[in-house]
């Protein structure tokens, strides 16, 4: 199941944001640029939530390679949904 | 590995992250120079980077290709010298704009009337940035630097009509424009003679904080709302970036007079 804050509407999740946090350096070039404001930055960490579309801008500008967007449908089977991707 | 990440093959990954600091525009043009590499296929035997000091400088290591780090301003002879002993090689330059332009001028005005085969990108981050933000060769008219704090009473260099000159390929772009950046680096790495990208980037701690931006995303909306693309122009306005229109050149690679 997609998770969703309460006060937001629920959005079909259409990627899955890889985040290497050995070569992010929370410039926030990425928060600044995502058009539905999936990523942000709490406590000193890159964090996703859960609302990627798949547009690939931050990956695209992202100056340190840190990100990359896994394309997602219905059908995909999202593995280890809590830990895995979303930061802890 | 699908296409968007085909360019890694080019890094050098287990070196990073990059040494720059956060929110640097260098990675960003780092990584165009590789997916320009991967779009032409470039073998990796066959393609060697050099460059000079300087923050854009510590690239050349992170490229998973034979590379020099050279002298300071001193890129420019190494990768003739290098075009010269094996005609065979992909010879490209990666440097700061104080080391090509400001360091190194006159290699790079020596190598425009030689007319090498060889590419030349310039991360134009405005700044000798390494060094703490020092006024460049083409820091904008009234900008304060750590070196001119009342605003730079100098025009910057306009060297965009030293490659008209001698139909040398010229190109400005910024690391806002991504696709525009990669098409010409295409072009100038395709272009047979001395080639030359003006890649605009982004230092945001020793030159943007001065000028009164919070963030380096700030000076990539600067650049989205100051430059215009005006491609295969005549020449290029100080808010215009693109490609320099060369005239024909004769069949030996000279211009032709």
């Amino acid at each position: 199941m997609i998770k969703t804050a309460p006060d937001e509407k629920p959005r079909k999740r259409k990627g899955i944001v890889h985040i290497n946090h050995e070569y992010c350096k929370r410039c926030s070039i990425c928060v600044n640029f995502c058009p539905v404001k999936n990523l942000e930055i709490r406590g000193q960490k890159l964090i996703e939530l859960e609302r990627c579309t798949a547009c690939k801008i931050c990956q695209r500008y992202c100056p340190d390679i840190a990100i990359e967007i896994e394309e997602i449908d219905d059908k995909t089977v999202i593995s280890g949904e809590s830990s895995h991707h979303n930061g802890g | 590995m699908n296409n968007d990440t085909n360019f890694k093959r080019y890094l050098k990954l287990d070196l990073l992250p990059t040494p720059w600091c956060p929110g640097c525009g260098n990675g960003i043009v780092l990584k165009t120079i590789c997916q320009a590499f991967d779009e032409l296929d470039l073998p990796k035997n066959g393609t060697v980077v050099v460059s000079g000091i300087g923050c854009a400088g510590r690239s050349a290591g992170f490229f998973d290709l034979d590379s020099v780090h050279t002298a300071h301003g001193r890129a420019i002879p190494v990768a003739e010298g290098i075009k010269y002993a094996n005609d065979a090689l992909n010879v490209v330059v990666v440097s700061g704009d104080g080391d090509l332009i400001g360091i190194g001028g006159n290699h790079l005005f020596q190598a425009i009337r030689r007319n090498t085969n060889i590419t030349v990108i310039c991360y134009a981050n405005e700044i000798y940035a390494m060094t703490g933000g020092q006024v460049s060769p083409i820091t904008p008219h009234n900008t304060k630097t750590l070196t001119t704090p009342n605003g730079n009473p100098d025009r910057p260099a306009d060297i965009q009509f030293l490659f008209k000159s001698n139909n040398c390929f010229f190109a400005r772009t910024t690391a806002y424009h991504l696709n525009h950046m990669r098409k010409c680096i295409v072009e100038a790495l395709k272009f047979k003679g001395f080639s030359f990208v003006e890649a605009r980037t982004m230092c945001i701690v020793n030159y943007g904080r001065r000028l009164g931006y919070k963030n380096s995303n700030e000076m990539l909306l600067h650049y989205k709302e100051f430059y215009k693309i005006n491609d295969y122009a005549e020449a290029l306005a100080e808010n215009e970036i693109g490609i320099i229109k060369s005239a024909p050149r004769s069949s030996d690679g000279f211009p032709s007079a």
